[in-house]
């Protein structure tokens, strides 16, 4: 006589690939995990688009239906956090071509003086949404080197074998990013000390 | 720079706590949308063939009567601030049927549901807050640290 053992697997020691498996087969719940899994990844490439409150909320969801709707296009050889992370850019940007984005004007109206005293929780949120929207005005592939970089902690030779370019270039990319960063926010150039 | 970037973009951001249900809705309306296009396409020929032959048939055209696989059931909401209800679920579809504003200020639907079966679903407030049914004990969670409530049949 014998026992049999199972397993039971949680979904955080599944592969994204197995995850996607489970969906494409019919699972929702499986979907469910993985919507859990990124969803303050793809809100903050969102945000870092300058896109915030209730728009912020309904691109988020019009990306996530986008990425069930595509599932069976994705590519196993291909990481899935960086397939959605392309269909999250590639949506947000399209959206802000088309919409007139204004949510830093209420931010320049109270562009910080030298002597103009301020909570410091302010200021950062302040400073935050103005390198949001200096990084939403960068090229697609200098937004995309700086989230990789500062945001996923990825080395020079990770981001070039995701973005597929050679390592030098993905180092010129993210000195021109942080040059052209720094000309837009030179009015905040004490925090940068 | 390098620390000031560092510093704002290792700050992540959350979307709203409804997000991720309407996300799961909007996932269950397509797949039922989807489930019902593939039966439609497969399965509609063989339904009224059997249909056609079978004794349900004979007696659908010679004795009418009420279908007694469903049942009739009353969906009320009582909020006369509200200015739209609809409720949504498995027996929907996942897509929502808007309730009727009555005279007393509550708001009702009737919907009839086939028998021997369990149904979760919501009531959506002006289009944007989801709910469960108040009248409805049975409650089951959504996944979110939301609550469906269940029909059961």
């Amino acid at each position: 006589m014998y026992t049999v053992q199972t397993q039971t697997l949680s979904f955080s020691s599944i592969s994204d690939n197995a995850v996607v498996r489970q969906v494409l087969s019919g699972d929702n719940e499986a979907f469910a995990e993985l919507l859990k899994k990124y969803k303050n990844y793809i809100y903050t490439v969102i945000v870092r688009n300058s896109v915030y409150g209730s728009e912020a909320d309904e691109l988020f969801q019009e990306i996530f239906i986008k990425i069930f709707t595509k599932l069976t296009l994705f590519n196993e050889s291909y990481s899935f956090k960086n397939w959605i992370f392309t269909i999250a850019l590639n949506h947000t940007r399209n959206y802000r071509r088309t919409q007139f984005i204004r949510n830093v004007l209420p931010v320049r109206s109270i562009l910080l003086q030298p002597d103009t005293p301020c909570m410091d929780s302010n200021r950062d949120v302040i400073q935050e949404k103005e390198l949001n929207h200096a990084l939403a005005g960068l090229p697609r592939d200098y937004f995309t080197v700086i989230m990789f970089f500062y945001y996923e902690n990825k080395s020079y030779d990770e981001i070039a074998y995701i973005m597929k370019k050679p390592t030098g270039t993905i180092k010129t990319y993210l000195f021109r990013a942080k040059k052209i960063l720094k000309k837009k926010l030179k009015h905040l150039e004490r925090s940068f000390v | 720079m390098d620390e000031f970037l560092k510093k704002i973009l290792q700050n992540e951001h959350s979307p709203s706590a409804d997000a991720l249900p309407r996300v799961m809705y909007e996932v269950r309306r397509i797949k039922q949308h989807r489930r019902g296009i593939n039966i439609s396409l497969y399965a509609a020929a063989a339904l009224l063939l059997i249909a056609f032959f079978s004794g349900a048939a004979i007696r659908h055209f010679f004795f009418p009567g009420k279908d007694t696989s469903y049942q009739e059931v009353v969906f009320t909401y009582n909020n006369a601030e509200a200015a739209h209800v609809a409720v949504t679920g498995d027996f929907t579809g996942w897509e929502p049927v808007s309730f009727t504003h009555r005279p007393d200020g509550g708001w009702e639907t009737i919907l009839r549901i086939k028998k021997n079966g369990r149904y979760r679903y919501v009531f959506i407030i002006d289009h944007e807050e989801f709910i469960p049914d108040p009248n409805q004990h049975s409650t089951v969670n959504d996944g979110f640290g939301m609550r469906n409530s269940v029909l059961t049949l």
